[in-house]
């Protein structure tokens, strides 16, 4: 899985594209770790998934972690570009109330400003 | 016998035995007896010394009290003793003392005390005869017969203390241990506590009658089963048929002899022992047969087999704890299926000995001539059998099958028993398929005349595409309801067909036979197995194959199935949950299942209108069972565990989730829903 990672003020900004499950969690976990503790300034972050296929319980689990990260800094995370079938699953897990789910980049920039 | 009193005998009939006391003393008095018994006995004359020696002292007694009385002129008191001689007359089987205190009750009434005098003298001088030994000699007391031992807890119910005194001595002297009661209530409570064998109860007694007493012990289920003996001087047919409509054990009627008594109370004392026994006995086989039955169970594996080109699934219900069917089913190294059904002739006990025998010499046979005809087999087979069951009429009738899974080639044999049901996927009968040929039951041709059966006794068949074949014992189609229509052939077609179009390719021959349950069909009177294998042919089959269990091939082939359904035709969201289902699932057992690095996961996914099914087979570790350990561990520690997170998916998604462990493999069986997708968007979004 491929991920872009770019911020727009405080905010950093990291697109994934392929799936996020079992496969390439750990990768996944350890590339944003990396970046956004390179980057202090950064608090809330936008994961963008509008080229992503799947998520598995596993990539959940690694959503969960960035979350608690992103809280240390006072910051959110937010989801966007989720396609029906992403959402599906945290529909079934009931996990679409932890996170932030938004429908377009613009408005999670908006509320982020 | 000189100076005894002042009423010489007189003209005592010649019928009356020469050494009855009472035509000694009481000439007037034989007339009055022998007007009130048929025929006069006493059993003084052949009482024991020891018995005799009790009652001598309550005569010694009752003589002394009714002097005090005589001197104080107290009427009260007379006929105090009169009552109880009268009474201990009847117990004691001593008419002669009955009279004695009638006579008394008499002068009594009318300030007699002369009368009263002269026959307390009487009863004195009696008493001075049985305990000088003046009376008969012991040797002729014995009638040459000796009275039986006892032995027991007995009780004894009565208000008159000589009477209570001189039963407990009675039966005490013959071995027994004996309790006294002195009325109804008391009686109750000694018969709760001490449970006494038998229990003797008077039935006129102030307060609690007999009658009463003898109802609520057989009323309390603790209590019921003690023998009750009412005692009784009343006799008319009706007073004893009540008692014996209370429960009464037996009945008694005063005055009664010693050996009359003696012979009803060990009576009763021999049927409640067997009563006893049987009940214990019956107790423990009850627990043995328990035993025997989880143990059979046990033997019989009813989990299902599933198999890239097959589901063979089976169900059991034997009318006992233990039964005379058979059954089983393996699959072969060389990849073919081996099943059969089996019925011993008759139940119970030796039928499930020799079914489990049986199935021993099958299960052998089929594993070690694996290649062979099955005629051979079953020639072996029986050989086996009569060799180690010589009875001729025990035999089990069979229907054995051979199948190769992705031929689809059947070799079956017969032995005398229902012919299978063969259904094509839609349900339909496939009539003509399997022909009627066969041979004998298993172990009834006696061994001179050779082998049972011949190659022209098997069958060979090609079953198509799809086919469900169903194997079963006649328990099944002789069910009958209570009207008494039988399930028969038609019975057990119609609902193994109308299950088919709900369950899709879910064949399940439990739900067969729930369904025919609820019919109304009383499948407990006879064994009932049902053996149903679904062949799949390529058309059945939408994807299959083996792939690595490691990560990479979990998301490959979760992907492949997404891929393999959309091109079914099935909407993108449905398609990606399969594919999250499968993701899921083999995800838990590369995490779980302790496999080596090289290791395969088998999956099979086949499709019906409404739903699809997904197998896998996995040789790892029990992982179902490690999961809930390790998942209710972690769970403890951290509020988001992962792994009861995608076992939640899973069921979330799911119509059906089948588990089960099977010749060390690891199957899991999941059924989901073609509208899944459709049916989780339109829900409505969780208000936070």
């Amino acid at each position: 899985m491929q991920s872009e990672f770019s911020k727009k003020n405080t905010t950093g900004i990291a697109a994934l594209s392929g799936g996020l499950n079992a496969v390439n969690v750990d990768q996944f976990r350890q590339e944003f770790k990396t970046w956004y503790e390179n980057n202090p300034e950064l608090k809330s972050v936008i994961l963008d998934f509008s080229d992503v296929d799947m998520v598995d319980s596993a990539g959940l689990g690694v959503l969960i972690g960035l979350l608690k990260l992103v809280s240390e800094r006072d910051g959110d995370l937010k989801l966007v570009g989720l396609s029906k079938r992403v959402r599906l699953v945290f529909q079934i897990t009931r996990t679409q109330r932890i996170f932030t789910i938004l429908d377009t980049m613009d408005e999670a920039l908006d509320e982020t400003e | 016998m000189t100076d005894r009193g002042d009423s010489p005998p007189s003209g005592a009939p010649a019928a009356l035995p020469a050494t009855s006391l009472a035509a000694t003393w009481f000439g007037d008095l034989v007339d009055q007896l022998e007007k009130q018994a048929e025929s006069y006995q006493t059993d003084l004359d052949i009482m024991d010394p020891e018995v005799l020696e009790l009652f001598a002292e309550e005569i010694r007694e009752a003589v002394a009290g009714l002097q005090l009385s005589v001197d104080q002129r107290d009427e009260q008191a007379v006929r105090r003793y009169a009552h109880t001689l009268q009474g201990m007359g009847g117990t004691a089987g001593a008419p002669e003392i009955s009279v004695v205190g009638r006579e008394l009750s008499d002068a009594a009434k009318q300030n007699d005390f002369e009368r009263i005098a002269t026959f307390t003298r009487a009863l004195e001088g009696w008493e001075r005869e049985w305990t000088t030994g003046e009376a008969a000699a012991p040797e002729e007391k014995s009638e040459g017969k000796s009275m039986p031992r006892l032995e027991g807890k007995l009780l004894v119910v009565d208000d008159e203390r000589a009477n209570r005194r001189f039963l407990s001595g009675l039966l005490e002297e013959r071995g027994a241990t004996v309790l006294l009661a002195e009325s109804g209530e008391e009686a109750l409570d000694l018969i709760r506590s001490q449970r006494p064998d038998v229990a003797m109860v008077d039935v006129m007694m102030p307060g609690m009658t007999g009658y009463e007493v003898c109802r609520r012990v057989k009323e309390d289920p603790e209590t019921a089963d003690t023998a009750v003996i009412m005692v009784t001087a009343k006799s008319t047919v009706e007073d004893i048929e009540h008692g014996f409509e209370l429960g009464a054990f037996d009945y008694i009627r005063k005055p009664f002899h010693s050996r009359e008594l003696i012979a009803r109370v060990q009576n009763a004392l021999q049927l409640k022992f067997q009563n006893d026994a049987l009940r214990q006995w019956k107790e423990r086989m009850s627990r043995e047969l328990q035993v025997a039955g989880a143990l059979q169970s046990g033997m019989f594996n009813p989990k299902p087999l599933l198999g890239m080109h097959y589901d063979l699934r089976l169900a059991y219900s034997p009318s006992q704890q233990i039964g005379g069917d058979l059954f089983d089913v393996l699959e072969l190294q060389n990849g073919h299926l081996f099943a059969y059904v089996a019925d011993v002739a008759g139940h119970g006990v030796a039928s499930a000995l020799v079914s489990t025998l049986l199935k021993g010499v099958i299960s052998e046979v089929a594993r070690n001539h694996i290649s062979e005809p099955l005629y051979v087999l079953n020639n072996l087979i029986h050989t086996r059998f009569r060799r180690l069951i010589a009875d001729p009429e025990i035999y089990a009738t069979s229907f054995m099958i051979r199948v190769d899974p992705s031929s689809r080639r059947m070799d079956a044999l017969n032995c005398g028993h229902p012919l299978p049901v063969l259904l094509d996927r839609e349900g339909r009968v496939l009539p003509d398929l399997i022909p009627d040929c066969g041979g004998m039951p298993i172990g009834m041709l006696p061994p001179e005349l050779g082998d049972p059966y011949t190659a022209e006794d098997e069958i060979h068949v090609r079953l198509p595409e799809g086919a469900l074949l169903f194997i079963y014992t006649d328990g099944l189609i002789e069910a009958r309801t209570s009207e008494g229509r039988e399930c028969g052939m038609e019975g057990l077609i119609e609902a193994i067909s109308a299950l088919i179009p709900r369950q899709g390719a879910v064949h399940a021959p439990e739900d067969v036979l729930t369904r025919l349950r609820s019919q109304g069909y009383e499948l407990s009177a006879d064994d009932c197995s049902l053996v149903g294998l679904h062949l799949l042919g390529e058309t059945d089959l939408v994807g299959g194959g083996k792939f690595p269990a490691t990560a990479e091939g979990a998301d490959r082939n979760a992907a492949e199935i997404e891929r393999l359904l959309r091109k079914s035709g099935w909407d993108e969201e449905s398609a990606a949950m399969v594919r999250l289902v499968a993701m899921e699932h083999t995800m838990n057992v590369v995490n779980h299942g302790g496999l080596p690095e090289h290791a395969r996961c088998l999956y099979r996914l086949t499709a019906s209108p409404s739903s699809c099914q997904l197998l896998f087979r996995d040789t790892g570790a029990d992982w179902n069972a490690a999961n809930r350990l390790r998942d209710s561990a972690r769970r403890r520690e951290d509020g988001s565990s992962e792994c009861g997170r995608g076992l939640s998916m899973i069921h979330r998604l799911c119509n059906r989730v089948d588990y089960f462990r099977r010749d060390n493999r690891n199957h899991t069986f999941y059924v989901i829903e073609k509208s899944i997708g459709h049916a989780l968007l339109s829900e409505t979004p969780d208000a936070s």
